[in-house]
């Protein structure tokens, strides 16, 4: 497992700061020594599988001021890892970066300019999120919601997004009653200017579809996706890990469903349903 | 030292480490500091005063640099939301 905690700051809103927490899973996959995991190598080459995150300011081109990262085997228990937290605090703030090798691996940097009188209650910080988050995931999280859906339409002018009715519906408890969801409408040739639907290019379609709403008030409703006629997903944020097969018929997506025998549940939505959904897929 | 000395001592290095974090930008939070070291500050007697004087400048003291030199790399973090399998932080140049 691979926990990390960063104090980040936004520049475009006027150094806005928060602490971002991950928890990352690994598997058996990964190819790390378990016995002595380096936290640099987990970190910068194999993160692993997001399961879980605190996060006070969106991910994404923000200023890192210091970070925490922790590594350890899945299995770890909760009294191990809060162990190493403090065998490190007691003796290795000294020097920065500062690295803790062994069953858990850590590691703790900051920017310049931190007086090393205060790096003891920036570690606090970060470790307390550290904790927190595999202590007690939090319950209120884009995992557990349905994500807003902007529906795409083809025609012979090009392509137009419009949020979806339930989608509304959910906006207008934020926005107010009077709130008009507009329409975005798109020529062909600027579509392939623009090589849509890749990354930020997402984000700019839900600026502009939901100007007033920030990106950490779009986390709290479960995120965005963009979906085909067909239903079929065209793009998300946040990426959910959609390793499954078959079509949910709750949330119209592809790929999601893994088996729960005898029913398949949607890894989006977490819906069980009685069939793989596939005979939908094939009417189309 | 008197206790309200100690205090604002412990102030001042608390602000330090709030304009470290929001890297040099203002923050409600600063404000709100500034705020209390302020009464803190009215409540300090003459020996008080002249002992400030003495002390050295707290260490970083300063305002840290936020808006650096284009062609400068700093660590930002990544959007882990947007790509899957990402490392959480990357060093990138930021102008």
């Amino acid at each position: 497992m691979f926990l990390t905690a960063h104090r980040v700051v936004k520049p475009s809103e006027n150094g806005r700061a928060g602490i971002n927490t991950f928890y990352y899973r690994h598997g058996n996959e990964a190819p790390i020594d378990w016995t002595n995991p380096d936290p640099t190598l987990v970190a910068e080459t194999y993160p692993g599988v997001l399961v879980s995150d605190d996060v006070e300011v969106a991910p994404g081109g923000n200023l890192v001021r210091s970070y925490l990262d922790v590594v350890v085997h899945d299995s770890a228990p909760l009294a191990t890892v809060v162990e190493a937290l403090e065998r490190f605090r007691a003796t290795a703030l000294g020097e920065l970066p500062a690295l803790l090798r062994g069953e858990v691996g850590i590691r703790f940097n900051a920017e310049t300019g931190l007086p090393p009188e205060a790096r003891p209650a920036e570690f606090d910080d970060l470790c307390a999120r550290v904790v927190r988050l595999l202590q007690a995931p939090p319950a209120t999280t884009w995992r557990v919601h349905e994500p807003l859906t902007i529906e795409m339409r083809r025609s012979r002018e090009g392509t137009s997004f419009h949020l979806a009715p339930s989608a509304v519906d959910r906006l207008r408890e934020v926005a107010g009653p009077g709130w008009i969801p507009p329409t975005i409408r798109v020529r062909d040739e600027v579509r392939e200017d623009l090589a849509f639907f890749k990354g930020d290019i997402l984000r700019e379609l839900v600026r502009t579809l939901l100007p007033n709403v920030r990106e950490e008030e779009l986390l709290r409703l479960g995120g965005v996706r963009v979906i085909a006629p067909t239903g079929l997903l065209v793009a998300e944020w946040p990426v959910r890990n959609a390793m499954g097969t078959g079509y949910c018929l709750n949330c119209h997506r592809h790929n999601t469903l893994v088996s729960v025998w005898p029913s398949w549940r949607c890894t989006a939505c977490n819906q069980v349903q009685a069939s793989n959904g596939l005979w939908v897929t094939a009417l189309g | 030292m008197t206790a309200a000395l100690d205090k604002y001592l412990q102030l001042q290095a608390e602000l330090s480490r709030i304009r470290w974090a929001h890297a040099g930008f203002e923050s409600p939070e600063e404000d709100a500091l500034l705020d209390r070291m302020d009464e803190v500050w009215s409540t300090l007697n003459e020996a008080d005063l002249a002992e400030l004087e003495r002390q050295p400048p707290p260490s970083q003291f300063t305002r840290p640099i936020a808006r650096r030199q284009p062609g400068q790399v700093a660590r930002v973090d990544t959007d882990v939301f947007a790509y899957e399998g990402v490392a959480p932080r990357r060093l990138a140049e930021v102008a």
